[in-house]
């Protein structure tokens, strides 16, 4: 019995050894992903905190009320968030089709050589830095819109639709080169197994392929939108930055020919400079931010949970 | 029967002769004149030579790389969608020669049947599955749909299990179920002629014992090709089989004739006896 307790003794404890320093690795992983999270935390928290002023000066109003004006106290955010969707929704129903359809030519038609050599152009287009789209849209769209809007009662280039179109010619790389890998992404016994029934290559496509990497290319599509929603520079330096330009009814197209605003381009504008002395103004400011967030934040998790369910499928 | 080729060509069927000179009563359905496949400049199948009667089971017999799968797909020109493949020498089906560029691959896949090695069935209901392929080529009738699913299932042993399901989605199935499903898909066409691609090689006894069972059941009705690297399954089902070896890293015919006939040379038994050796150790 003695002799036994003297083994128990002697054998190490197995609970209750981990430290900071015994396993530093662990601790290194577990350190950084609580300091992104934590970033992250106190980015958002500030927001809100700062965004605090407006909230209770104009309560739920700020988000759609049409009038902004600083002088008078007045804010609503609702023409800047008029501009962003109606800009973002331009740019996504010119680009998704265009772009889907390019990514079937892509995936689907070209050779494999010719495709690899494409996918590269493709997404080196994607990476060119977005002031140099702007600048593209300041010397060739601005000329074309301006002489485009005339019947419509425009009066310049910078205009809402500018900025839709800049951001499609942007956002086109991008939904290209991701519904392509969605594409790629279905098996190819699928497609082998539905030309050996005889079905030809149209009707593979539409019958097979498409069907299966649609939950991923609209998780691209999503991708795409929050970036659009979320682009700054090119916006600014096209869409006219003029305050108030809320059509009277919410599907009237007439501000699309008119220059406006959105969040990214009040935001990006001197404006910020100016508010950060008053409290109030600034929350404004804060207020803006915190929707654009919001906005993006979910964008990019629906694009994201619509990718993986289209992995899990294919 | 029609003529495979487009319409533009006006494709004039030539006959099978016999050497004689005299027009052939038994004409191979499908006759291979020195076939050989290249990819990449590899090459993959050198010179293969080889008739199949109308209505008989042809084995396949084979190591794995002795490009029997790539055989099967260059008789329904499936090689074609495979990137820098080439197939020279001349396959004549029905007196025809399929590999001529105006064939209509697509009217040609419709006759001639495919069954791969591993089920693929599309995302969606049993039933829309087996009309996948004939409601798009041959158009079915709304009214005739419940029947076209009916006789498919049934000619695939599948009716009797699955009648009640037939709205489920395919992916639910077991892998047996699926291969069984992929044959029903193939025969709602009704092809002359059905390239089976080690069908069972992926299933259980039970499965692999249907899919026999309805390779017999074929018989006289259509032609089968049947690519096994399983003897007793050969043995079992096969009319006539082809042994095929590889020789400097290419597929060559090393024999071909009745089973017994391909079983009794020495040189496609010593081939044999290394398969069964090799699987035995996979086995083990």
């Amino acid at each position: 019995m003695t002799r036994a307790l003297a083994i128990e003794k002697e054998r190490p404890s197995l609970a209750g050894t981990w430290s900071f320093t015994h396993d530093p690795w662990t601790t290194l992983v577990w350190g950084s992903l609580i300091l992104s999270g934590g970033l992250f935390l106190f980015a958002g928290a500030t927001l809100v905190w700062q965004s605090l002023p407006i909230w209770r000066h104009e309560g739920w109003g700020f988000l759609f009320g049409g009038e902004w004006f600083y002088r008078h106290e007045l804010f609503g955010a609702g023409a800047m968030l008029y501009g962003s969707v109606a800009v973002a929704a331009i740019a996504v129903l010119l680009a998704v089709p265009l772009g889907v359809l390019a990514a079937v030519f892509l995936s689907e038609y070209l050779p494999r050589r010719l495709r690899w050599g494409m996918k590269v152009l493709v997404e080196a287009l994607a990476s060119v830095p977005s002031v140099v789209y702007g600048l593209f849209g300041v010397l060739v769209l601005r000329e074309w819109v301006g002489g485009a809007v005339e019947p419509f009662g425009g009066w310049t280039g910078d205009t809402l639709l500018t900025a839709g179109l800049l951001l499609a010619v942007m956002a086109l790389p991008l939904t290209v080169t991701l519904s392509d890998d969605a594409l790629r992404g279905v098996a190819q016994e699928q497609r082998v197994a539905v030309r050996g029934l005889g079905l030809t290559r149209g009707e593979t496509v539409l019958l097979v392929v498409l069907p299966q990497a649609w939950p991923a290319v609209v998780g691209a599509t999503l991708l795409g939108l929050g970036r659009a929603l979320g682009e700054t520079i090119a916006v600014f330096l096209v869409v006219g930055r003029m305050d108030n330009q809320l059509p009277e009814k919410w599907f009237s197209l007439e501000m699309i020919f008119q220059p406006g605003q959105t969040l990214t381009s009040k935001l990006g504008g001197p404006e910020t400079h100016l508010a950060a002395g008053d409290p109030l103004h600034w929350g404004a400011m804060m207020g803006l931010c915190l929707m654009l967030v919001a906005i993006t934040v979910s964008c990019l998790g629906g694009a994201r949970y619509l990718q993986g369910k289209g992995r899990g499928r294919a | 029967m029609e003529p495979i080729e487009n319409q533009k060509s006006g494709g004039n069927p030539q006959k099978t002769v016999a050497p004689g000179g005299i027009e052939n009563p038994q004409a191979p359905v499908l006759a291979l004149e020195e076939v050989s496949v290249t990819a990449q400049g590899k090459s993959i199948l050198n010179r293969v030579s080889l008739d199949v009667q109308p209505g008989e089971v042809f084995g396949i017999l084979g190591p794995s790389g002795a490009g029997k799968s790539t055989l099967l797909r260059t008789i329904n020109r499936l090689v074609d969608l495979q990137p820098d493949f080439r197939v020279r020498g001349r396959i004549l089906y029905r007196g025809e020669d399929i590999l001529h560029r105006r064939v209509d691959t697509d009217a040609l896949r419709v006759r001639i049947g495919m069954v791969f090695q591993q089920p693929s069935v599309f995302p969606v209901s049993i039933a829309e599955n087996v009309l996948f392929g004939v409601r798009r080529v041959k158009g079915v009738r709304r009214s005739e749909r419940a029947e076209v699913v009916e006789r498919a299932l049934r000619e695939a042993h599948l009716w009797g299990e699955l009648k009640d399901r037939l709205k489920d989605s395919a992916w639910n199935l077991s892998t047996g179920q699926q291969q069984r499903l992929c044959l029903a898909r193939a025969l709602a066409l009704d092809p002359e002629m059905l390239l089976m691609d080690e069908p069972t090689s992926a299933l259980d006894a039970r499965s692999t014992e249907a899919i026999e069972d309805l390779i017999l059941g074929m018989r006289e009705r259509r032609t089968v090709l049947l690519v096994t690297h399983n003897l007793e399954q050969a043995r079992r089902v096969t009319d006539r089989i082809a042994c095929v070896c590889v020789r400097d890293g290419a597929g060559e015919i090393l024999e071909q004739g009745c089973c017994d006939a391909v079983f009794g040379n020495p040189a496609c038994r010593r081939l044999f006896e290394r398969m069964e050796d090799l699987e035995t150790w996979a086995d083990l």
